[in-house]
């Protein structure tokens, strides 16, 4: 852990110096979410964290489908930190085949390693992933421990570092990005 | 393109893929990948929320949801459908959960749910299905708690046409597309108007759920050229002869693909990675997208007949490259103007000086500017005489390495622009013709004036590129914009270019001549009129005047000179119209008894009127109906027996009370009976097949039939009376 947060601060610091900023990601809006970086994703989030997901299951409540996951939290970005926790996200599919989904929505598959930024509940306990799929990324990890954040289940390392646009971030980088965020939200 | 690591699959047999099939990508079951579809997919109902949004005021934005209803609707080839239940009672209704109700609602408060703090969430489109995928209930919510709207192509918000449609293509079954100038492609920014309108590759995937014709299919197997190894979930984009991108497909599990609902054509056909813009965290979450490989440009065209399915065979695609057209954080499509020079930055990865920039229109010429190796920036020359559509970018490195972006540059027409309409002062009852003076008009076009909107054939005529013409429909009061909008999206506008105002219109008078001693009653019908209006005739103000509802007046009138005079309507402050009356030297036709009042609806009573000065009678209408809604039928057998009576022969009309007029041909004099007279049903004396009839109503001799006749009609008198209160009837 100590060796990936050295990294971080680095590049941190880096951001920092530089501004902090994700250029236009302010400006650019997408779909029917807001195209947002790393930073804005930090900002607009309630809870961000990083785990394993252990278990799902989907419920129908309030005339909706949710899906309750429990994660085993590596850690805890943003929000109270916990081993494990229960979230609740909208869609899913009951037993019986009935299912709800909104398109752009991401789910969560027991197994998956994974980087949630997610919004404040709603009434019903309910979070969404802060602009839908942008709101899910996953965390790879080669076999010489080396570890990548992508928004896809595959992952092209190749592109680690060769810009701040290239959506596969290498841990650190990512790390310090989030960073920059809680950072903008403390002020 | 993207060198990568694993492609993590999700386990699913090919058995439970059987069902799936991707001509363009559809919404497909989470677990099951079975595509979501409607049971009755053709009208499916639809309801605008009435409180709308916030931050529109004018209702401009019911107008924006139903363009967009409207360019689905206007997809050829498909049974799917929208249709907009505008009854009041449902659109009141927000209980968007209900499954008997298909909702457009704008959440202001949050109230839905679907939008907590810092959900960075501009609409959401939740959709209900079984395990069969069949579509149980949808809505389309708009978050407008967090973001703001407009129609009027303000700054920093969503066009609701442009957002609208992406979200209805979801209600309709469409997930987000690997066509980068599709309107389901996953990111709309904000003004952006370019997906307002559906690209080929959403037309071919309405095709593909529910066809209403024969199309033709491209199929095929997508494979590794190292090992032979099938690619599941790669994007095989096609091309027509003009280099405009028609459509797309994933490959399924097991390789093959299947791109339907094309027309008859020539294509080319390019196997692409779905890495950037669009990568498989945009997609529903049972595809499985492996984007390791480069992009495969098929070397020959291929020829497609109406309705043919062809098998491509195999089409192998090369080891992974890392160069790459298109990053998730840029505008897509880029718009290009035909006839002008648009520079366009596009990025991506490998964009070096030495590499070639073409573009699938050999005649839309790319000049690049600068190459950073993360992006290139180049010029796009589009001839004047180029068509519309979506246009490739491909690029190739110097050592042949390739990338492919399917539709990143939309060909546009120039803004229409919109210099003068003329009247600028209308009557918000409509009807209205209104010229629309400008250039860059096209066949095609929606007009769009206030809470209205018009296309060809609904109150829209294109006359050239110059010239529309738009007969108005009841508008709401007030100044709005007239706004131009042409078939690929883009809009002239003219801002505050007409004022609606409460101007009378009138549309007929009844009779249209009357004597010149006064006194006659002359009904005025057409529409808003008001409390407090001013009729004159021959500038003669007129005292008797009722108003008996927005669409009608009824007046006595004064005495008058001989000759033409005209009759004018004025709302004070408002405006006036005005219509042509006479006064002549005979005296008016009078009515002082009908007998009988009622009579079968079968036709074929005689009645007698009597009264004064009827000798010029020459017709007898039955159910002269002033505000045009009615039907009327001319009575038979005329007979002038002298100047106090008139006799004529019902003709058959259906069961009600109407009114009964009388006219002088020669003179245009009349004399209208409101509620004159009343046609009752024929009950069982038709001798039908009914065999429960009483006995007393076998007979048509029956004497009850009479009682019977007699007691229908006056209840029929006491519900028209009811119904319509200030009505008079007048026997003079």
């Amino acid at each position: 852990m100590r060796s990936l947060l050295e990294p971080s601060v680095l590049v941190l610091l880096a951001l920092l110096l530089l501004g902090g900023g994700e250029p236009g990601t302010s400006e650019i809006r997408a779909g029917s979410a807001p195209r947002l970086g790393v930073q804005a994703l930090t900002e607009h989030a309630d809870l961000v964290l990083e785990g394993r997901v252990l278990r799902t299951t989907s419920t129908r409540r309030h005339g909706r489908i949710e899906t309750d996951a429990l994660i085993a939290c590596d850690r805890t970005h943003v929000g109270e930190n916990r081993s494990n926790r229960w979230i609740t996200l909208p869609g899913g599919v009951l037993p019986n085949g009935d299912g709800m989904l909104l398109a752009g929505v991401p789910s969560l598959a027991e197994g998956e390693r994974v980087m949630l930024f997610l919004s404040e509940s709603n009434a019903a306990g309910v979070r969404m992933p802060v602009g839908l799929s942008q709101g899910k990324w996953y965390v790879h990890e080669d076999a010489l421990g080396n570890r990548w954040v992508a928004p896809t289940r595959s992952s092209g390392v190749s592109f680690v570092g060769e810009g701040q646009d290239a959506r596969v971030h290498a841990y650190a980088e990512f790390l310090a990005k989030i960073e920059v965020g809680r950072h903008a939200r403390r002020r | 393109m993207r060198r990568l690591l694993a492609t993590l699959g999700v386990g699913l047999s090919l058995a439970l893929a059987s069902g799936w099939a991707a001509a363009h990508i559809r919404l497909v079951h989470i677990s099951n990948g079975k595509p979501l579809s409607w049971s009755s997919p053709t009208d499916i109902s639809i309801v605008i929320n009435d409180q709308g949004s916030a931050d529109i005021p004018d209702a401009s934005d019911d107008v924006a949801v139903r363009l967009a209803i409207d360019s689905w609707n206007q997809v050829q080839g498909t049974r799917l459908s929208l249709l907009e239940n505008s009854d009041p009672i449902q659109r009141a209704r927000t209980d968007f959960g209900s499954s008997s109700i298909h909702l457009v609602l704008f959440d202001e408060d949050g109230s839905t749910g679907w939008f907590p703090n810092g959900s960075g969430v501009v609409a959401v489109t939740p959709i209900f299905f079984n395990g069969n995928g069949t579509i149980q209930d949808a809505d389309v919510l708009m978050n407008g708690k967090d973001y703001r709207f407009t129609t009027t192509g303000e700054s920093l918000r969503f066009d609701v046409q442009d957002i609208m449609t992406h979200e209805l293509g979801h209600f309709l079954g469409l997930d987000h597309s690997g066509c980068a100038g599709a309107t389901m492609h996953p990111y709309v920014d904000q003004n952006n108007i370019l997906h307002r309108s559906p690209s080929p590759d959403d037309v071919s995937g309405l095709r593909q759920m529910e066809p209403a014709a024969s199309f033709a299919e491209l199929t095929g197997t997508v494979r590794r050229e190292t090992g032979s190894a099938v690619v599941q979930g790669a994007y095989v984009s096609v091309t027509d002869a003009d280099g405009r991108t028609a459509g797309g497909a994933l490959t399924r599990p097991n390789g093959t693909f299947a791109i339907e609902g094309l027309d008859a054509g020539d294509y080319s056909v390019a196997v692409i990675p779905l890495d950037e813009p669009v990568a498989d965290g945009n997609l529903t979450s049972w595809y499985t997208i492996e984007a390791d490989f480069e992009p495969y440009l098929v070397p020959a065209s291929v020829s497609l007949a109406r309705g043919e399915s062809l098998d491509l065979g195999t089409l192998s695609v090369p080891d992974d490259v890392s160069v790459n057209l298109g990053r998730a954080a840029d505008r897509y499509p880029k718009r290009v103007i035909i006839g002008d020079t648009t520079t366009v930055t596009v990025r991506g990865n490998g964009l070096f000086t030495g590499g070639t920039l073409t573009s699938s229109d050999p005649d839309v010429v790319l000049t690049p500017i600068s190459w950073l190796g993360s992006q290139v920036t180049f010029q796009v020359v589009v001839p004047p005489t180029e068509g519309l559509g979506l246009v490739d970018l491909s690029f190739e490195d110097s050592i042949g390495r390739r990338a492919f972006l399917p539709g990143a540059l939309e060909l546009t027409p120039p803004n229409p622009v919109l210099t003068n309409v003329t009247p600028s002062v209308l009557t918000s009852a409509g009807g209205t013709n209104v010229f629309l003076s400008g250039s860059g008009f096209s066949t095609g076009a929606r007009v769009v004036i206030g809470d209205r909107w018009y296309s060809e054939g609904t109150g829209l005529v294109f006359h050239d590129e110059n010239t529309l013409e738009v007969t108005t429909a009841p508008t709401a009061l007030g100044t709005h914009d007239v706004v131009v909008i042409d078939r690929s999206g883009v809009e002239g506008r003219l801002t505050d270019a007409v004022d609606f105002a409460q101007i009378p219109v009138v549309s007929s008078l009844i009779p249209t001549s009357g004597s010149s001693a006064g006194g006659t009653t002359v009904t005025v019908s057409g529409g808003n009129f008001t409390t407090g209006v001013v009729v004159r005739i021959g500038g003669v103000v007129q005292n008797d005047v009722t108003v008996v509802d927005d669409a009608r007046l009824e007046i006595v009138t004064t005495a008058g000179t001989v000759g033409r005079a005209l009759v004018e309507v004025e709302n004070p402050g408002e405006g006036s119209d005005s219509s042509a009356y006479e006064y002549v030297a005979m005296a008016d036709p009078s009515v002082h008894s009908l007998s009988p009042p009622t009579g079968t609806a079968a036709g074929g009573t005689v009645l007698e009127f009597t009264g004064a000065d009827l000798s010029g009678i020459t017709e007898v209408r039955f159910g002269e109906d002033l505000t045009g809604g009615g039907s009327r039928s001319l009575g038979l057998a005329l007979e002038v027996v002298d100047s106090t009576t008139v006799r004529v022969t019902t003709p058959p009309m259906s069961a009600g009370v109407v009114d009964v007029l009388l006219v002088d041909g020669s003179s245009g004099q009349g004399v209208l009976l409101t509620d004159g007279y009343t046609f009752v049903s024929s009950g069982g004396s038709s001798g039908g097949g009914c065999g429960a009839v009483p006995p007393f109503f076998g007979s048509s001799n029956s004497p009850w039939n009479a009682w019977w006749v007699g007691a229908l009609a006056l209840i029929l008198v006491a519900r028209r009376s009811n119904a319509r209160a200030p009505r008079t009837t007048r026997l003079a």
